[in-house]
């Protein structure tokens, strides 16, 4: 594992909501309470509409809980909204921009002109194997590129939490292994906290710290399983033993209900 | 080029019909000229038609300017009121259904005889698909996309003008494209219930005097007009909306 300080960067306490459906109030989120450390990866899996992504929405400001609270080391509760990176599954490009001006919509939202975000981006956009492509529009990328310019439109901003939600959801199984190895080692030289909401289990033990795993609606944690396997990790190792015996855990505890 | 040539064809069969049905059954030239005679009148008469052509053009341009803006301006207002949009949307669908025609002579007792009741006539004809088209456009924003700006930390004026306008502006141009090509028909309403120049108001005049190749030849070229109109605005739109139509194209192809 690389080396990181155990400061606590985030810390939910005790997080419920609940969503109005048909006038009444249905509780998504039961009481979720975990730390992610700063340069920590925490996996997030979980059944379809256990509240893994209203949990993301939480952090990132674009909702509020109704009950519990969080705290986020460095920025104030109530001006998190634009300051914790959030990618969705879906890529959302603007198909009037340009690949490059996809790619400096938020420094562009921050005030940094035009000219001087472009260049920040194409300091980077080896490494998010866009070169070449800079001039055209998004229609032109395929799926796994696509997905690849929406992360580069979220890191660019530079911010120390990253919110990820099922960023590889969309893409095929080949390009999606293909993706985990690459925000790997992206990841290991950007140091960022990240929590990491996918189907994949696969995809959150080969990434992850740590997983939990929620239960059907209400989410709750069901499960936390610390991942101890050493870093780099290979593709191979989805086959080792270890992995098998944490996969079989978390399998179990997922169909459990 | 092969897509003009079936229509080509077939107006030009029509036009010998015409031409030669005309001959043969012995129809008058005060009842329907030929084609050929039609053609004649525009050459001969070229420099007074221009001269009308001109006034109505003006109107035309003048009034869809102002439909542009009302249309823009009305709704923006529709889509960031919820007072506006229950009062004033309604109305203006139901004035849609007030003949212009019966509008128009009202604006000569408001308004006199000049240049300023036609191009309201125009305006008022024009500006409705525009404001619809774009009411439209605006509420079609993408509510995911709205979450991504707001992550990245954009205020509700970036979210307006870097998501909200783009992704209208394909609405707003089929607007504009519907808006420009009836405009014409409001230039020559607006003449016809009282003018002193425009292409309607020569109609009206050389309509009693039997001069129909004339009447025809004003048709004529207020088709070409409305036609040259609507091919400025496809032209606008390709050149600003570039990306929607290589998209378009990229995803017949695929």
């Amino acid at each position: 594992m690389k080396n990181k300080n155990s400061n606590t960067k985030i810390q939910l306490k005790s997080i419920s909501k609940y969503f109005k459906v048909e006038g009444r109030n249905k509780l998504v989120l039961d009481r979720v309470s975990f730390d992610v450390k700063e340069g920590e990866l925490v996996g997030i899996v979980g059944p379809s509409g256990c509240g893994k992504s209203t949990l993301l929405n939480i952090i990132a400001g674009l909702i509020e809980q109704d009950k519990g609270a969080v705290k986020i080391s460095a920025i104030p509760w109530e001006k998190r909204l634009g300051r914790i990176s959030y990618m969705q599954q879906k890529d959302l490009l603007f198909p009037w921009r340009s690949v490059l001006d996809n790619a400096i919509l938020g420094l562009e939202i921050n005030g940094m002109f035009r000219d001087d975000a472009r260049q920040k981006a194409i300091g980077i956009i080896d490494t998010f194997g866009l070169r070449g492509f800079e001039n055209q529009y998004p229609f032109t990328l395929s799926g796994g590129m696509r997905q690849r310019l929406a992360f580069l439109r979220t890191v660019l901003l530079d911010q120390d939490i990253l919110l990820l939600d099922e960023p590889f959801g969309a893409l095929d199984n080949f390009t999606r292994v293909k993706m985990r190895e690459w925000l790997q080692s992206l990841w290991e030289s950007f140091n960022k906290t990240i929590i990491l909401v996918t189907h994949d289990i696969d995809e959150a033990l080969f990434l992850s710290d740590r997983v939990y795993v929620f239960s059907k609606r209400p989410g709750r944690i069901a499960l936390e399983q610390v991942v101890n396997l050493k870093r780099p990790r290979d593709r191979k190792i989805v086959i080792s033993q270890r992995f098998m015996k944490m996969k079989k855990r978390l399998l179990e505890r997922l169909f459990y209900e | 080029m092969n897509k003009w040539l079936l229509p080509l064809l077939i107006l030009i069969c029509l036009l010998s019909v015409w031409e030669f049905g005309v001959k043969l059954l012995g129809i008058p030239v005060w009842q329907l000229p030929s084609p050929s005679l039609i053609g004649k009148e525009l050459a001969n008469s070229s420099g007074l038609l221009w001269t009308h052509t001109a006034v109505t053009l003006q109107e035309v341009i003048l009034g869809f300017i102002a439909a542009l803006f009302a249309g823009i301006f009305l709704a923006l207002a529709i889509v960031y009121s919820k007072i506006l949009e229950r009062s004033i949307y309604p109305i203006i669908i139901a004035s849609q259904t007030v003949p212009i025609i019966a509008i128009a002579p009202l604006l000569l007792i408001w308004v006199g005889y000049g240049v300023a009741p036609k191009v309201i006539v125009v305006a008022l004809i024009s500006f409705f698909p525009i404001t619809v088209n774009t009411v439209d456009g605006l509420k079609s924003i993408d509510e995911d996309k709205v979450n991504m700006l707001r992550t990245l930390g954009a205020s509700r004026w970036q979210i307006f003008t870097k998501l909200q306008i783009p992704s209208s502006l394909p609405y707003l141009f089929s607007g504009v494209k519907i808006g420009i090509s009836i405009s014409v028909i409001g230039a020559v309403v607006g003449e016809w219930v009282g003018a002193s120049a425009g292409l309607g108001y020569l109609m009206t005049y050389s309509q009693p005097l039997f001069l129909t190749a004339r009447v025809f030849a004003a048709i004529f070229i207020l088709s070409v007009m409305g036609i040259g109109l609507f091919l400025l605005a496809v032209l606008v739109e390709r050149l600003i909306l570039r990306w929607h139509f290589d998209e378009k194209r990229s995803k017949t192809l695929a």
